[in-house]
């Protein structure tokens, strides 16, 4: 009998989604120093910065794709959406990388 | 031509023929608008909104939403063209913030989003209590949003920060008081689609949600935690 792959629960898709951006949202407070009250503005480093930017990027994509349903859209307003919230990224990415050095 | 003298014998004739020509001219109009809709039946691969017809929910709304993925993007372009002129200025002013408020309200916008996907969800069963039931969850978030967003405002006013303190602060202003005003109007249509509950309907509602909730993903690490 031919394997027939299960099509995953939407519930439990929403769940695990909702559970991998709040899991990556803590990340990044942890990493841009949200607990401190001191007011720090030391840099976090160019190499932070970029892991700071890929972690909203990623968060933005399973947004698109499980909040929004983009998953079963077609390919070209998944690539376009994606492709907007990259630019974005990436432009402050560069910014940081302009204005205080790698 | 001249219509005859209403006393005359000729002029209920003229009445009788000027009904019929009416009706015809009617007849016509109806056959006219069939064929237009048999047209449209025939090329079922072409419709209204072209390649939008694809995407969940009213196209309209994404009209919207693909106009405020723009906006907040220019506006974030004129944040980095500031931040490059006096990066001093920005990294202390951001200082300032409180970057633990950013973030619980990070989480509480991905919760909401969350609810309103479940929302959908629930609509796609025709389960109006449950979907009415998540939506007002999703409010609830949205609210305590605000709720927070009003502390942050109110303990930089305290301090005297205002939006005219200085650039990071007119940008911080801009940006987060348009989100907020968008929070406001989301709330305003969750509170329309659970009364006019239709598939489509809360399903662009969702969709709206979700924009709000996706801005504010780029706006906070931008806005509190890069530097």
């Amino acid at each position: 009998m031919p394997h027939v792959p299960q099509k995953p629960n939407p519930i439990f898709r929403l769940l695990l989604t909702w559970a991998l951006m709040s899991g990556l949202t803590i990340i990044s407070m942890f990493s841009g120093d949200a607990l401190e009250t001191g007011g720090v503005t030391a840099s976090i480093g160019f190499a932070s910065v970029g892991i700071l930017m890929t972690i909203t990027l990623f968060k933005c994509r399973l947004l698109l794709l499980d909040f929004l349903e983009l998953r079963h859209a077609s390919p070209g307003w998944r690539r376009g959406f994606f492709l907007a919230v990259l630019i974005i990224t990436a432009m402050i990415t560069a910014t940081y990388a302009l204005a205080i050095g790698f | 031509m001249q219509p005859p003298d209403k006393d005359s014998d000729f002029y209920e004739i003229y009445l009788l023929e000027m009904a019929t020509a009416s009706q015809q001219s009617n007849k016509d109009q109806i056959s006219s608008e069939n064929h237009i809709q048999a047209k449209a039946e025939a090329l079922p691969g072409q419709s209204a909104w072209g390649p939008l017809d694809t995407l969940p929910g009213n196209p309209m709304m994404w009209v919207l939403i693909i106009s405020e993925l723009m906006v907040f993007g220019l506006l974030l372009a004129g944040y980095c063209v500031k931040f490059i002129g006096d990066p001093e200025l920005f990294l202390n002013s951001q200082a300032q913030l409180s970057r633990l408020i950013g973030g619980l309200n990070t989480l509480v916008l991905i919760t909401s989003g969350l609810f309103a996907a479940l929302a959908n969800e629930a609509s796609k069963e025709n389960n109006v209590s449950l979907t009415r039931g998540y939506l007002a969850i999703t409010a609830a978030f949205g609210l305590l949003f605000l709720v927070l967003k009003f502390y942050e405002y109110s303990d930089k006013a305290a301090l005297g920060i205002s939006i005219e303190t200085n650039s990071f602060y007119t940008l911080f202003y801009l940006m987060t008081g348009f989100h907020a005003a968008h929070v406001i109007f989301g709330l305003l249509i969750l509170g329309l689609v659970s009364c006019y509950n239709s598939r489509e309907n809360i399903q662009t509602a969702c969709a709206f949600w979700h924009m709000v909730d996706l801005i504010w993903l780029i706006l906070y690490p931008v806005l509190y935690l890069v530097r």
